[in-house]
Order: C-alpha cells, then structure tokens, then sequence
C-alpha cells in the first residue's frame, strides 16, 4: 500500500513538473477560444472626452483562422461584418455594399483592442512562454513573439494558479516599452467554460481604455465553410 | 562716315524734348524687363535653394517606384546604403556630401492633449544631413536642431513589475496611473501645423507608435525638439523629423535606407551631375534631380518664364511703337534738313544712316541709364534682400535679386536693336525724299 502510495505520489510530482508553461498558457488560451463556437460581445470605448461608444458584435469562430463577426448593435453600425480567414482580414461595410481588406494591427471598432487581440487568440503558436516569476497565488509568464507575424514582441500574461484564469496581460514592443494592458475580471461559467466575461484593455499611450464584455458564448457550433468566404460577406 | 555721325549726335541734342521722350520710352522698357528678370532670379533662385539646402539636397538616389510608393508602402522602396555605394559616391567627382534619409509612416501621441495623428516620419543623421542640406538648421523657429548625438536608446526595461496582479473587479473605479516608462532619450522636430495643432511646448513628451516591416507594433516616447518649418508653399504639414539612427534601431532596418540626399559642388549643376551619377551607381536605383523629385517647380518656373518672356515682347512692343511714333514725328518736322542735307550732296543712304543712327543713339543712352539704374537696384537689393511672406507661410522669406552680365548685356542690344527697327521706317521715308520736294515743305 506504501508502495503504491509512493508511486502515485511519485506519479503525480512528475505529471505537475512535466507541465511547462506553454502548456498552462495553452490552458488559459482553450479557456478564452472553445473549440468552434458563438459568442456576444459588447464593447465600449471610453474616450478621453468622457464619452462612450458601445458596439454589439455576434462572432462564429470555427478555428484560429476562421472566424466572423457581424455587428449587431448600435443601428448605424448594423450590417457591419469583419472576417478572418488565415492570415487576411477583410471589413463589410453595409452603407457603401463594400469590401474592404484590413490590417491585424488596426484598431476594432475604433476602441483599444487591436483586430487581432479580438479575431484571434493563437498565443502559443506565435510566442515562446516562459515563467517570469511564480508568486503564491499567480504564475506570471513571458511570450515572446516566435515569429515574424505576431502582433506582439513581448506579452506578460498573468495566471492564477487555483483557478488557471488570466488575470493580466501585458503587450510590449520589441524594446520592451509596454504599449496596452488587459485586466480580466467576472469569472463566469458559459455552458461549461468557464472564463473571464470582462475584459479591459487599456491603451498606455493615449491612456484611453476599451471594455469588453461577454454577453454569451455557445460551444460545440459547427459551421459550414461558406459562412467564411469573403464572396458572402453582407449576405 | 565721322561726319555723319556727329550730325547724328547734334540732331539728338538739338530735339532735346523728342529725343529725352524716347530715352525714357528705352529707359521705361530696359527697367521693366531687367528688373523683372532679377526679381524672378531672386524668387527662383530663393525656391532651388529651399529646396536644395533644406529639403532635398541636389539630387537623390531612390529605388525605383519611390515616388509612387512612399506613401503607401514604405518598406518596399528601401534599399541597402552599403560600403560598395558609398565607395560608388566617394568616386564620382562632384559629389560633395550625402545623407542617407529613411521614410516611414507612423502615429504621433501628443501626451500632454492626448492627441493622436497620423504622420510622415523623415529621419536622418543631423550631422551628414546639414553637410547636404545647410540651410536646415536656419528653418528651425522654435526650439533647436535635434542632435543625433545626444540620442540614447532605451536600456533594457526594468521587469520591474512581476508583482501579483490585483483581482479585477470591472464595478470598482480605479485611478489609471501612469504605465509608460522609458529609458532612452530621443527628440523629434514638427511642423508648425503640427505644433499649433497640439498647443504644444518646447520638451513636451511624445510617443510615435509605427508597425516595422513584419507589422509589429513598436514605440518611440521622444521630446519636441523644435519647430521645423521650411518656408515653402505647399509644404507638407504631418511631417515630423527624427534621428535615422534612433528609427533604424527601433524598426530593425540595419543599413536599409528609404533615399539618399546628395549635394554637388557648387560649380556642377544637378542636370549635369544627374546622368553621371546614374552611370555610376548601376540601374539598381535611380538618380533624380530636385527638380524631378517637385515636378510641380519645374512646371511654376517654366511658367513664370513663359510669363516673363510675354512681358519682354510687351515691353519690345511698346518701346518701337513709342520710338517710331517720335521719328516719324521727327522726319516730318525736319523735312526741310532733309532736302537742304540732299541738296548738300548727301546720298540717301547717308539720309537713312543719320536717323538710324540718331535713334540708335537714343536707344543706347536709355538702355545705359536704365542697365545702370537697374544694376545699382539690384545689386543693393541682392545685397540687404526682399523680406516678404510667402502664402501660407508664417516667416518672412527673403528674396536676393540677381540678374547676369549677359543677361543685362542681351536686353542692351535689345535696346539698341528695338531703337533701330523702329527707326527704320521713318528713316526709309526721309531718305527717299525727292530734295525739291522736300525744301519747298515748311
């Protein structure tokens, strides 16, 4: 009985030790993209004015290189599409019938989240983590950027430990002057995933910050290729 | 010959009134197209040096497609300013100094208004660029030159936040503090626009955000330096400057160069050095004057002298219609002479040189006194300058007038050519006067 004790708890210490930072970010990373799923974004953007501007976005995303958001609210913006496939991103604009191709790094709806902030969480695949500094309550790791098309140089993500949920993250440029900062909040559990439903970034340099806030997030959605071809936008 | 030429000189001093009226006609037209061509020289002479010695050096070295691309792709114009080019340059005589220069596209943060613009980002080495451009630092209006020098990058950043991050609680309000810290020490020199658009300071902090070729977000937090205004119509207003050096680091360019500002010797000009400079450095990049790179000067100047040139023919016109107004006025009133002088045994050859020449007398004296009036004018005009403001400009540019010996040269034997056309005519018709016929006129 000693024995299998020993071995279980042998077991159990290698298990913990063999789990590398790549793989507790890739945890924290399945928690904000589930798989194929929908989810209803509500953004605002606080300006420095003090006014606010709110957008509602429904989103389907199959994969990191699939996805597309229609904008559901204010009625002006109603129509409004984005569309990721692979590394191209592409706007429908409804008043004008067009199609427009933009940039990862430009900004979502005007706010403090870049496009790719929102349109694709693939930490792992473009940055290198490593554990920073582990404190009593929160692992806090570096991704540096692994390839040339990370939006990012550096990250510093923020974990905590008990119940694996981001609770910050840093966005550096290459000489590590700190560009945004995302604070995670509002744990909530979405038919079984459980993650942060608020996020907000903020912007270091023009100090104005975005909220972003998760009205409902279904998992297991599957969907047919053509809801991700650029012909079908606006349609 | 002698003899008549003393009539000629006599006649002129005796009809003192007619003769003086048509001094002055010569006189009037040899100062209106002089002085005219010496302001124009001082205006486009005042342009090409802006443009030489504050903007774009005497010529440029680009890759192909720069003019069309700068603007929108940046990246995709630069070439490698490498030791083989700059040996390529050392070796081509006339070249007297360089500049590399890198062009990108960014987002200039005013930190104290928070305002955000997009800008055009010109960097250079403040040294090699006042080899090229001298004049630059006299464009600065407020503040100074930024100094490459003095440029620090940032040290690595302290990771001095690894702290626990605090729960986020969405419902609480948090003060914001202030997140940016930099190390480095980096300045920035804008356009007026930009500046009063700002409200802007001297030392006010700014960050330029630009995405390098990869698209990667970087960062520059610099001080404006100072305020840099080139005193041209037309300049571009969201144009900043900053050290190349400083840009080069923070995008990763390595020795990768957006064009190339060059300066010739003074006794060269930039059409002539042009096709020898492309001969020298290959078919790799393209050699292109300051007149190619601002078309639009090409085309003002060309107008400006299409201008000019009318006004010449003008004045050409005016001065024989004057000239012939007032010898035909003369050969009626000394119809008698004529017949007295024919009936002397002068030929009528004789009769037709003795009023060319009287008219050619007259025309010299008012082209003399109008060149000499017109060299004093200019030359002290040249020395002290014309201070006027440009459209659109808040600095007075000064304007030095200058117009070439030849050039004054040429409009005296205009003078002196328009003096005897318009001569001609009258003189035709007191030479073929019957004597008799004339001596019997009163």
């Amino acid at each position: 009985m000693r024995i299998l004790f020993a071995v279980a708890l042998a077991m159990t210490v290698l298990t913990a030790q063999a789990e590398t930072p790549a793989d507790i970010v890739k945890e924290v990373e399945a928690r904000l993209v589930p798989g194929s799923y929908s989810v209803v974004y509500e953004l605002t953007n606080h300006r420095l004015d003090g006014s606010l501007s709110s957008y509602e976005v429904r989103f389907d995303i199959r994969d990191a290189d699939h996805a597309r958001g229609v904008f559901t609210k204010p009625e002006r913006e109603k129509g409004r599409e984005v569309l990721r496939v692979d590394d191209a991103l592409w706007t429908y604009l409804p008043g004008i019938g067009k199609t427009l191709r933009i940039a990862d790094r430009d900004s979502f709806a005007g706010g403090d989240f870049s496009n790719a902030d929102i349109l694709r969480v693939d930490w792992t695949a473009k940055y290198a983590a490593s554990l920073a500094k582990e404190t009593p309550n929160q692992w806090i790791f570096d991704l540096v950027a692994k390839t040339p098309e990370a939006a990012y140089a550096k990250m510093r993500l923020w974990v905590d430990k008990a119940s694996r949920q981001p609770v910050q993250q840093y966005f550096y440029d290459s000489r590590g002057t700190l560009l945004k900062r995302c604070r995670y909040g509002s744990i909530q559990n979405f038919g079984g995933v459980t993650r942060p439903a608020f996020l907000q970034m903020e912007n270091v340099v023009t100090t104005q910050k975005t909220e972003l806030k998760v009205l409902t997030l279904r998992t297991g959605q599957t969907f047919k290729e053509s809801r991700f071809a650029v012909d079908n936008l606006g349609k | 010959m002698w003899d008549l030429l003393r009539v000629a000189l006599r006649n002129v001093g005796r009809n003192k009134r007619r003769s003086l009226i048509t001094a002055i006609t010569v006189f009037i037209g040899v100062l209106v197209i002089a002085g005219t061509r010496g302001l124009l020289n001082g205006l486009q002479g005042e342009i090409r040096s802006a443009l030489t010695q504050k903007m774009h050096g005497d010529l440029q070295l680009h890759k192909a497609g720069y003019q069309d691309s700068i603007d929108a792709s940046p990246y995709k114009v630069m070439f490698r300013f490498d030791d083989a080019l700059q040996q390529k340059l050392r070796d081509t005589p006339g070249v007297v100094a360089w500049s590399p220069r890198l062009r990108v596209l960014g987002l200039l943060n005013h930190q104290k208004s928070q305002t955000t613009v997009p800008v055009m980002i010109q960097a250079f080495d403040s040294v090699a660029e006042t080899a090229v451009c001298p004049r630059l630092p006299a464009s600065i209006v407020q503040g100074g030159m930024l100094v490459s020098g003095t440029e620090r990058m940032e040290q690595v950043q302290r990771d001095d936040d690894l702290a626990e991050a605090q729960p986020f609680d969405p419902g609480k309000k948090t003060r914001p503090k202030s997140l940016l810290n930099t190390s480095g020490q980096h300045q920035i020199l804008v356009t007026p626009g930009l500046f009063r658009g700002f409200e802007a300071a001297i030392g006010d902090e700014v960050v330029l955000l630009l995405q390098d070729k990869n698209n990667m977000q970087q960062a520059v937090v610099a001080q404006i330096a100072g305020v840099l205004d080139y005193g041209l119509p037309n300049a571009q207003n969201r144009l900043i400057w900053m050290d190349a050096g400083t840009l080069a680091r923070t995008l990763s360019l390595g020795d990768e160069i957006s064009e190339l500002a060059i300066s010739i010797d003074k006794n060269a000009t930039a059409e002539d050095m042009k096709p020898l400079l492309q001969a020298r450095v290959g078919n790799t990049l393209v050699a292109e004057t300051y007149l190619d790179i601002t078309g639009f000067l090409r085309d003002a100047m060309t107008l400006q002298n299409v201008i000019f040139n009318a006004i010449v023919v003008i004045m050409f016109l005016i001065v024989v219609a004057a000239i012939v107004n007032t010898s035909l006025m003369t050969v009626m009133e000394r119809t008698r002479e004529i017949g007295t002088l024919m009936a002397l045994g002068y030929q009528r050859k004789h009769i037709l040189f003795l009023f060319l020449i009287e008219s050619a007398a007259i025309g010299l004296s008012g082209g003399v006194a109008a060149l000499i009036a017109v060299a004093a004018g200019i030359a002290y005009l040249g020395q002290t300058g014309m201070q006027f403001v440009l459209p659109g400009q808040t600095d007075a540019t000064v304007l030095h007038p200058y117009v070439s010996v030849l050039f004054l040269s040429m409009v005296l034997a205009l003078a002196l050519l328009s003096a005897v056309i318009a001569a001609f005519l009258p003189a035709y018709k007191a030479s073929h006067m019957r004597p008799v016929e004339a001596l019997s006129k009163s």
